[in-house]
C-alpha cells in the first residue's frame, strides 16, 4: 500500500474512532419514541380490540403468523391478565426510552415491545412503522441518549476515554448513522422510481386521488388543493423529483444534503398535516433529523437564541415606546 | 493499547463497511423487480431480509389507491317467534371518517385500517408476478397449485375478519351476544376522475360485494 493510501486509511480511522451525529440520534430517540408513545396511548381505548387475547385478528391465526413473522411477547400467553401486563409494560419501556434512561438496553428492549404490538396485529401498519421497525435495528448499535437523556452525563464521560472499548463504540455508532442514511435513500429511491411507472404520477394527477380518498382526507384543505390543477401537478412532480433526487442530494455534498433534509422534513409536515399519517410522518422526520450533524444543530441553537433575544428586545422596545406615548398623553 | 487491538482498530471499518455493503446489496436485490438474478436468488434472499428486514416502498406508487372502501354489516336475529330478522345495513366507515376529520388525533386512523383489513384478506391485492406465472400454468403447475391453497386460505381468514368486525358492531350498537348471524357488504367507490373533479364524491362507479351470513363471533368491546 502507498503512503497516501496508508495516511488516507488512518484518517478514516481517527474519523471513525470519534462519534458523529449524536445530537441527531437523541433528536431521533425522542421523536421516535414519541411516536411509539403516541400508537399505545391513542388507542388505549381500542386496545382490547385491537390487540388482546379477544381482538379482532384471531388469536389461533396470531399463533400461526407468529412463527412467520418473528416474534411476538403477545403469543406468550392468551390470559387477558398477561396481555395487560404487557401492553402496560410496553408502555413504560417506551416512556423510558423518550426519557433517554439506559438506552443501551432499552433500545433493543423498546424495539421488542414494539414489534410485538406491530406483530400481534400486522394489517394495522403503514410505510412509517415499516421504516421504523428497520431503522430501530441499525439504532440499537448508535448512541441515542448522548442528549436530551437520564443518560447524557454517563455517556460524555465515556466519549472523554480514548480506550479501545469507546473507539470500537463510536465506529459501531457512527456504521448505524450510515446504515440509517443508505435506508432512509433506499425508501425514497424506490419509492420514487415506482411512483415514476404510475400513470396518475405521470400526468400530475396523483395527489387528486390520493387527497380524494376518504381516509386522506383534510376537509377544506384537500378540495381547495384537488381543484387547483397548477398546484396538484407541482406537488405530484416535485413528490417524485424529490424522492429520486434525495439519495445524491444526501452523499454529494454538505449543502445538497441539507437540501434534502430540508425537503424532507418539508414534505412530512405535509402529509402530517394534510393527510393525517401522524406516526407515518413523524417516524420519518425522525429518521430524516438524525442526519443533520452535530455542527449543523449547534447553529440552528444559536439562530433560533439570537431570534429570540431580537424578539425581546423588540417586545421591550415596542413596550417602552408605548409607556412613553402613555405619559405624553398624561402630561398633555 | 495492545498490538492487536490497534490492528483491530485499523481493520474494523473495513469489516464493518463490508458488512454494511453486504446487508444493503441483499436489499437492493430484494427490492428490485423480478429479474433472473433475484429470481434464482429468492429462496436465500427471502430467509435473510424476512422477516426482520422485510420492506415495501410502494408508497402511493405505482398510483394512489383509487378507491374508497365502505363497510356495511347486518345482522340476523331472532324475531321471538321461532324466525329470523334480519337488520337494514349500516355503514360503520364512515363515522370513523368523520372521526378523523374532527379530530387529527384519533384512534379512528388504526379502527379505520382495522375495518378495511378483512377486505385486504378476502379479496386480495393485485399481485404482477402471479398474474404472469397464471399466464404459462403448465410452466408454473405446482407453484400455482401452491399459491391457490393459499389464496383460498387467505379468503377463509378474510371472511372470519369479516364476521368478527361486524360481531363487535353489533355487539356496539344492539348490546353483547344478542346477534346470531352477522353479514358484511362491500361497497367500493372509485372517485369521479380527474375530468370531472367538480362532480360529487359517490358521482363515480361503485361496486357492492355482498358475503354471505356468518355465525356470530364474541370479541372484545369496540
Amino acid at each position: 500500500m502507498t503512503t497516501n493510501t496508508v495516511s488516507r486509511w488512518q484518517r478514516l480511522t481517527d474519523f471513525s474512532s470519534r462519534e458523529h451525529f449524536l445530537i441527531g440520534a437523541s433528536v431521533f430517540r425522542v421523536l421516535a419514541g414519541l411516536a411509539i408513545l403516541y400508537q399505545y396511548l391513542i388507542n388505549y381505548g381500542q386496545r382490547n380490540f385491537l390487540f388482546g387475547p379477544s381482538g379482532i385478528f384471531p388469536y389461533e391465526h396470531f399463533l400461526e403468523a407468529v412463527s412467520e413473522r418473528g416474534f411476538s411477547l403477545y403469543s406468550l400467553s392468551s390470559s387477558p391478565f398477561v396481555f395487560e401486563l404487557i401492553f402496560h409494560a410496553g408502555i413504560v419501556v417506551a416512556a423510558l426510552w423518550v426519557a433517554g434512561w439506559r438506552t443501551r438496553w432499552l433500545t433493543p428492549l423498546n424495539y421488542i415491545f414494539w414489534v410485538s404490538l406491530h406483530t400481534r396485529f400486522d394489517l394495522l401498519w403503514d410505510g412509517g412503522d415499516n421504516v421504523m421497525q428497520l431503522v430501530f435495528v441499525y439504532a440499537m448499535f448508535a448512541d441515542v441518549g448522548a442528549y436530551f437523556s437520564f443518560d447524557a452525563e454517563r455517556s460524555r464521560r465515556a466519549r472523554e476515554q480514548d480506550g479501545f472499548t469507546r473507539r470500537v463504540r463510536a465506529m459501531f455508532h457512527n456504521t448505524a448513522i450510515l446504515a440509517i442514511a443508505i435506508q432512509i435513500c433506499l425508501v425514497y429511491g424506490i419509492a420514487g422510481l415506482t411512483k415514476v411507472q404510475g400513470e396518475t404520477w405521470q400526468n400530475g394527477t396523483s395527489l387528486y386521488y390520493a387527497l380524494r380518498g376518504g381516509e386522506f382526507r383534510l376537509p377544506g384543505v384537500s378540495e381547495f388543493l384537488y381543484h387547483n390543477s397548477f398546484l396538484l401537478t407541482a406537488l405530484a412532480y416535485s413528490t417524485v423529483a424529490f424522492q429520486i433526487s434525495f439519495p445524491f442530494f444526501l452523499f454529494l455534498n454538505r449543502n445538497t444534503r441539507r437540501i434534502a433534509l430540508a425537503m424532507g422534513i418539508m414534505f412530512h409536515l405535509g402529509i402530517f398535516t394534510v393527510m393525517g399519517l401522524i406516526t407515518f410522518a413523524t417516524f420519518l422526520m425522525a429518521v430524516d433529523l438524525t442526519l443533520v450533524t452535530d455542527d449543523e444543530y449547534r447553529a440552528l441553537w444559536r439562530m433560533a437564541a439570537r431570534a429570540t433575544d431580537a424578539g425581546r428586545r423588540g417586545l421591550r422596545r415596542l413596550t417602552a415606546r408605548l409607556r412613553g406615548v402613555r405619559s405624553a398623553e398624561e402630561v398633555m | 493499547m495492545s498490538p492487536f487491538k490497534t490492528r483491530l482498530l485499523k481493520v474494523m471499518p473495513l469489516m464493518l463497511m463490508a458488512t454494511l455493503a453486504w446487508h444493503f446489496g441483499m436489499t437492493m436485490l430484494y427490492l428490485t423487480p423480478l429479474n433472473p438474478v433475484k429470481a434464482r436468488l429468492m429462496p436465500f434472499l427471502r430467509s435473510y431480509i424476512e422477516p426482520y428486514f422485510w420492506q415495501k416502498w410502494d408508497l402511493f406508487a405505482p398510483n394512489p389507491t383509487m378507491d374508497n372502501r365502505f363497510a356495511l354489516i347486518s345482522r340476523r336475529i331472532s324475531d321471538g317467534r321461532g324466525g329470523t330478522e334480519d337488520t337494514p345495513w349500516y355503514d360503520v366507515t364512515t363515522p370513523v371518517w368523520e372521526l378523523k376529520y374532527k379530530y387529527r388525533f384519533t384512534p379512528a386512523d388504526r379502527l379505520e385500517r382495522a375495518f378495511k383489513a378483512p377486505s385486504y384478506l378476502a379479496l386480495g391485492t393485485p399481485d404482477l408476478v402471479l398474474e404472469k406465472m397464471k399466464q404459462h400454468p403448465d410452466a408454473f403447475k405446482d407453484l400455482l397449485s401452491t399459491m391457490g391453497q393459499y389464496e383460498m386460505e387467505r379468503k377463509k381468514r378474510g371472511m372470519r375478519l369479516f364476521a368478527r368486525l361486524a360481531s363487535a358492531h353489533c355487539d356496539q350498537f344492539y348490546g353483547a351476544g344478542l346477534t346470531s348471524e352477522v353479514r358484511v357488504q362491500y361497497l367500493i367507490v372509485k372517485p369521479p376522475p380527474f375530468s370531472k373533479r367538480a362532480e360529487p364524491d359517490d358521482a363515480g362507479e361503485a361496486t357492492v360485494i355482498e358475503f354471505p351470513w356468518q355465525p356470530y363471533e364474541q370479541v372484545a368491546a369496540l
